[in-house]
């Protein structure tokens, strides 16, 4: 039988091996895997956010999985000048849980949040998890090019403030298909994007990678006119 | 001249009323108590009440409101059915202490204890309906109001924290038969969600089926 001490070290390297393998199964030098750096010199173009819309605003169905905690609602994003997006989230009855405001170049500005969910580690998660999926991390920035030399698919990197932002881009197409955040070397967050025909967004997924936290978005189609910007 | 300048900010100013700020009652009511105990003699004998609904959201960030259009449903006991269908459909179902929600091809259904939220916007909005909710003197501070159509009462949650949420609640009651005719619930910012229920029947025949999950 093995000591009390042998015991505590043996639990001490356990614990210390199961986080090793949290850290490299999400590292980000995994994030896309066969591409290579593009060291080409082409012109890349800015890519289109899935969220500059024509009519004003978008409205999503949203739905947030935390653990076992859910918060559904209605997601408003609202395209703003130089780049910025405001997007307010209300219940399904209306009453307004969060107001966020994102530019390219400045820090998240909260307008309102409802209580339970003014914490900063919820603040700052959300935030992230928007700005990666409105792609206001800087993406008018050059950024590295990594490539697929078997599809032509590319992945453009951008760095804001010690994070990087990822975002997959379809041969022959200026729209994003997905994304990844990471800080340093470790994954936080992917972002897929999906459309039924290439112009319009039609649901977007946020998926964390050390926390069990989803956010799921619907576009919401509308049946007649009204209420239009 | 100086007439006619008072004709037009009256026209004005009466036009503005019907638009968005709907004017609301100002005067006292003379019996609060006949109201309190009326209403609840007559909510103690509806079972069921169906109604269509217009639903108005103000957001500051919008230069128009959000309008949708439906049709409501309410059963004792916590049996609830929201159906949107203009402009977008979306079906909320609230049977006991599940919720169901249904737009398009995507559905989910979970537990009410899971989305705090939606509990308390639950309660509150059924307690509404019911005006059970004047009898929570405990968290709002409640102000009567009557004109000649309707009964008019106001509650301001008494927790801050509560009113950073919501700044206040009107309810418009139909003198007729004191049911509910409108909420209005204002938030800070000035933005706020009224819904309006018209075509309301009470004690009709709604089927159980009706709130059940597909």
């Amino acid at each position: 039988m093995p000591g009390k001490p042998a015991l505590i070290a043996f639990r001490r390297s356990l614990a210390c091996l199961f986080m090793v393998q949290i850290l490299l199964g999400s590292c980000s030098f995994s994030a896309f895997k066969g591409y290579r750096r593009d060291t080409g010199g082409e012109i890349i173009k800015p890519i289109v956010s899935w969220f500059r819309v024509d009519s004003g605003y978008l409205m999503m169905n949203t739905k947030i999985d935390l653990m076992n905690r859910h918060l559904s609602g209605i997601m408003i994003v609202k395209p703003l000048p130089m780049m910025g997006y405001r997007t307010v989230l209300i219940t399904e009855l209306g009453l307004k849980l969060l107001d966020m405001e994102f530019y390219p170049d400045r820090p998240v500005k909260v307008h309102y949040l409802m209580e339970s969910l003014n914490r900063g580690s919820i603040i700052k998660t959300l935030a992230q998890d928007l700005e990666l999926m409105l792609m206001t991390g800087r993406p008018y920035e050059n950024p590295e090019v990594f490539r697929d030399p078997s599809t032509g698919e590319k992945v453009l990197k951008f760095k804001d403030r010690g994070r990087r932002f990822y975002y997959g881009i379809a041969a022959g197409d200026g729209r994003a298909s997905n994304g990844l955040l990471t800080s340093g070397i470790v994954k936080k967050a992917r972002v897929d994007y999906f459309s039924d025909d290439g112009l319009k967004i039609d649901s977007v997924k946020i998926s964390h990678f050390n926390i069990n936290l989803q956010l799921q978005f619907l576009k919401i189609h509308e049946y007649s006119d009204n209420a239009v910007e | 001249m100086g007439k006619f300048i008072r004709f037009l900010i009256l026209s004005l100013l009466s036009l503005s009323g019907h638009n968005g700020w709907t004017q609301v009652p100002s005067a006292p009511m003379k019996d609060t108590e006949a109201f309190r105990t009326a209403l609840l003699k007559m909510s103690s004998g509806v079972n069921t009440i169906e109604s269509d609904f217009v639903q108005e959201k103000k957001l500051s960030i919008l230069s128009g409101n959000l309008i949708s259009k439906g049709y409501f449903c309410f059963r004792r006991e916590n049996l609830i059915r929201w159906e949107y269908s203009v402009p977008y459909r979306y079906l909320i179902i609230i049977n006991q202490d599940k919720i169901f929600i249904k737009e398009e091809n995507n559905q989910k259904q979970y537990d009410i204890q899971s989305n705090r939220m939606f509990q308390e916007m639950n309660r509150f909005i059924s307690g509404c309906i019911q005006g059970e909710i004047l009898k929570n003197e405990k968290e709002y501070k409640i102000r009567y109001f009557e004109d000649p159509k309707s009964y008019f009462v106001t509650l301001i949650p008494v927790s801050e924290k509560m009113r950073q949420m919501l700044n206040e609640v009107q309810i418009w009651f139909d003198r007729k038969d004191l049911t509910v005719s409108r909420i209005r619930m204002m938030e800070s910012g000035g933005d706020y969600t009224r819904i309006d229920f018209t075509n309301k029947k009470l004690n009709a025949d709604i089927p159980l089926e009706k709130f059940r999950f597909k």
